[in-house]
């Protein structure tokens, strides 16, 4: 039994523009890894195609060591793997509860029949997920807004919401899509130690994309720098902040946004 | 079973009626024990039709649901009509073992359609069965040895259900209201299990769907089977009732009559097939005077709800809570 979830050589084109170069990495159980790099990279893309929302062009994705290439999502969260959103994504017509319970169901395993009938096996079941919905908002600290409309939540609630709602899949590996973006550093610092608490709690192996560099350096034990669709350096965070291949593409690259407007 | 559902106050989605609901729905349970005693038996007939909407537009609900709108469901109705009378007279199948041919013909049918094309969205999917519903109506035209053609079928007997037929105005209608129930019921069983809170997260946010394991696909297709079944078995009662089937009975118009009742009932509850079809049904029979007004009254009123209240009049009493709660 290798890695957790292992990456190799996927590459995505998008017409002739490549957007993900041969990238290769490994994530070990328990940890928690960063994959940086400026924008444009492919980070979002890499994450779109380890979820299984979207096909790679080339390459393969290990979960569990078993073949996760091309998903369908639905699949691959069933396997333990689930992801947030880059933009918030919940329901926002809903309340905070049944966002929660709308993640939770798909574990639920009973027939459409069982359920109209009221069967014991759907009974249990709902019993676990009500207990796993009450779990998972007390550890993102979403108690107090149970009944809330999740539309009229505050920014930071509607985040924390996106990954309750990913936690409710009970995953052993969850994908961060910029959790942080939008937050003050307060807030920003506040949500690296919820998520280092949802780790210990819930024995996450977790694996994000963010900007915040602060937030990247003080949680991840490993870091993946993508530039460009490839992967420029792999290493501890300490590593990472001294390797010159990464301060130089990571300032060029600014300088380029700034060029960009 | 333990209610699974709490819901924030004032939800468009929540399938429990509110407090209006509460006032409303004996007096909509009184009034449907009210054509019993009726003598016009053109007052009986609006009940029965009124009944004979409210099934296939909750089936139309069902698919809804899951943020799909079929522009075909009234060759679903066809299906089942013809499935059944065929069975019935052809095959010399009892009512019951026709009724329940056509609602599975229906499913089939659904089923085959449905998985090709529920990976489809919006105008495209309504496109596509819009498309299908013509090539229905074209098969039934163009099949006479099984359909009677432009003819159709006439001369089916009356329904009957373990030797009791339903062959006057006041039993059928006993019949209809029992199926009517029936498939409220369902619907509001369904939106209290798990399965109906996925089509509501399939409808709201498909990628999160997706990505919280529910698979949108089957979500969909189980949807539109449902509802489309619903609709089946909608057409065999109203072939029984009517006696007569043709291809022209099942036409667009019977689909856009069902999306406007469901429009103007509102999407988004249970409760809205049923006041789409208690106010829609007898509404043109009032003003069967002027015919082409009725179109007229149609868009006029879809245009409206679609801009002042896009949850339909089952949302009325929340929004009028809210508007109070305001002041």
């Amino acid at each position: 039994m290798g890695a957790l979830l292992r990456v190799e050589n996927l590459s995505r084109t998008f017409g002739g523009l490549a957007a993900l170069r041969n990238l290769s990495f490994e994530v070990e159980q328990g940890r928690i890894v960063g994959l940086i790099g400026p924008n444009g990279a492919g980070k979002t893309t890499a994450f779109n195609l380890i979820s299984g929302t979207m096909r790679p062009s080339a390459g393969r994705i290990w979960f569990r060591d078993v073949d996760i290439t091309g998903g369908p999502p639905s699949r691959v969260v069933a396997l333990g793997l689930a992801r947030t959103f880059q933009h918030t994504s919940i329901y926002p017509s809903a309340s905070v509860r049944d966002n929660v319970y709308r993640g939770a169901i798909a574990r639920l395993g009973t027939s459409m029949f069982d359920q109209l009938r009221g069967g014991a096996k759907t009974r249990a079941g709902l019993a676990r997920v009500e207990a796993q919905v009450d779990e998972v908002l007390e550890i993102m600290g979403l108690e107090a807004q149970r009944d809330s409309l999740a539309g009229a939540l505050s920014y930071g609630q509607q985040k924390r919401l996106g990954v309750a709602i990913g936690l409710a899949t009970r995953p052993s590996l969850l994908l961060l899509d910029e959790p942080a973006a939008g937050l003050n550093p307060e807030e920003s610092a506040e949500f690296g130690r919820l998520l280092r608490n949802v780790r210990e709690r819930l024995d996450l192996t977790l694996l994000l994309v963010e900007h915040h560099m602060a937030l990247v350096m003080d949680l991840c034990e490993r870091i993946v720098v993508l530039v460009q669709g490839e992967r420029i350096a792999e290493d501890t965070p300490a590593a990472i902040s001294r390797d010159p291949a990464v301060i130089e593409a990571y300032l060029g690259a600014q300088e380029d946004d700034h060029a960009r407007g | 079973m333990p209610t699974p559902s709490v819901t924030a106050p004032g939800l468009p989605t929540a399938g429990r009626p509110g407090a209006a609901g509460k006032v409303l729905l004996p007096l909509v349970g009184i009034a449907a024990i009210g054509p019993f005693f009726l003598s016009n038996p053109f007052y009986i007939h609006l009940a029965i039709l009124t009944c004979l909407n409210v099934v296939p537009v909750t089936g139309l609900s069902l698919i809804a649901r899951t943020g799909q709108l079929s522009f075909g469901h009234g060759a679903f109705v066809g299906l089942g009509a013809y499935g059944a009378v065929v069975a019935g007279i052809k095959l010399g199948w009892p009512f019951w073992l026709a009724a329940i041919t056509g609602t599975v013909i229906a499913c089939l049918c659904a089923l085959a359609l449905g998985w090709v094309i529920l990976r489809l969205r919006g105008v495209y999917f309504v496109l596509v069965t819009f498309a299908f519903a013509e090539l229905v109506r074209l098969v039934m035209l163009d099949w006479p040895s099984l359909t009677g053609g432009a003819n159709g079928i006439t001369g089916i007997p009356a329904a009957e259900l373990f030797g009791f037929a339903f062959d006057t105005r006041h039993r059928f209608y006993g019949l209809a209201l029992a199926c009517a129930v029936a498939a409220l019921a369902f619907a509001l069983r369904l939106s209290r299990t798990p399965t109906g809170h996925g089509f509501d997260a399939v409808e709201q946010n498909a990628a999160l769907a997706e990505a919280s394991g529910l698979n949108v696909h089957r979500i969909q297709v189980r949807a539109f089977v449902l509802g489309c079944g619903i609709a089946g078995f909608a057409g065999a009662l109203l072939a029984h009732y009517v006696g007569f089937v043709s291809p022209e009975s099942f036409n667009l118009s019977l689909s856009i009559s069902a999306i406007v009742m469901l429009v103007i009932g509102g999407r988004h509850s249970v409760w809205g097939p049923l006041i789409g079809a208690l106010i829609l049904t007898p509404l043109p029979e009032l003003f069967r005077a002027a015919v082409n007004t009725q179109h007229i009254f149609y868009g006029a009123a879809l245009i409206l709800i679609l801009r002042f209240l896009p949850d339909g009049l089952a949302s009325l009493p929340a929004r009028l809570r809210r508007a109070a709660g305001r002041n």
